[in-house]
């Protein structure tokens, strides 16, 4: 089956619409495969908060039909509510901040 | 593989007035950095805006993989 960049993006909105918290990333929760998204996840699990992810290694087109969208240009990416929070580095500064419960609205 | 002196004058340029300290946090590959910019740009902008301003400054080394990864700590500069 042939998948286009726009049905890629269709499904990106889909999910960051569908649910309040989604995780980009690389690997899955249960086994990250780069060390900044095992970071996020870490974060996540942390906070208690449930939350959809995605692969991006899936597909090398996820990542550059996302990273278009998003105007992020790494992985991982969280999004919130559907909008973007920020990568590893923004999700451990509201961690240490203690920031993040209220933004993944688990405080 | 970048000059870590490069990606520091690349962010300075785009951020005149900045500071900017780049650390290697790979084992000394020299691609995966640290940067920690210290700018008066940042006032008044979000952490996202804060880290896209950094980014936009070295796009074309991201892009092309020279950096494969870039951690990025910003503080505002007050002037």
């Amino acid at each position: 089956m042939i998948v286009t960049d726009e049905q890629i993006l269709a499904e990106i909105q889909k999910i960051i619409g569908e649910h309040k918290v989604a995780l980009f990333m690389k690997g899955l929760p249960e086994a990250p495969r780069c060390g900044f998204s095992a970071r996020v996840v870490g974060r996540l699990d942390e906070a208690g908060v449930e939350y959809a992810a995605v692969d991006v290694l899936v597909d090398a087109r996820i990542r550059q039909v996302l990273s278009a969208y998003s105007s992020w240009p790494t992985i991982p990416q969280l999004f919130v509510d559907g909008n973007l929070v920020g990568g590893c580095d923004i999700v451990e500064e509201l961690a240490e901040s203690g920031e993040l419960p209220a933004i993944l609205g688990v405080a | 593989m970048p000059e870590l002196e490069h990606v520091k004058e690349l962010i300075e340029s785009a951020l005149p007035g900045s500071e900017v300290e780049i650390s290697d946090f790979a084992g000394g590959g020299g691609d995966h950095l640290t940067a920690r910019v210290t700018a008066p740009q940042f006032a008044g902008l979000s952490l996202i805006e804060q880290h896209r301003l950094v980014y936009a400054a070295v796009e074309r080394d991201l892009g092309s993989g020279a950096i494969h990864a870039l951690s990025i700590k910003t503080s505002v500069k007050e002037s």
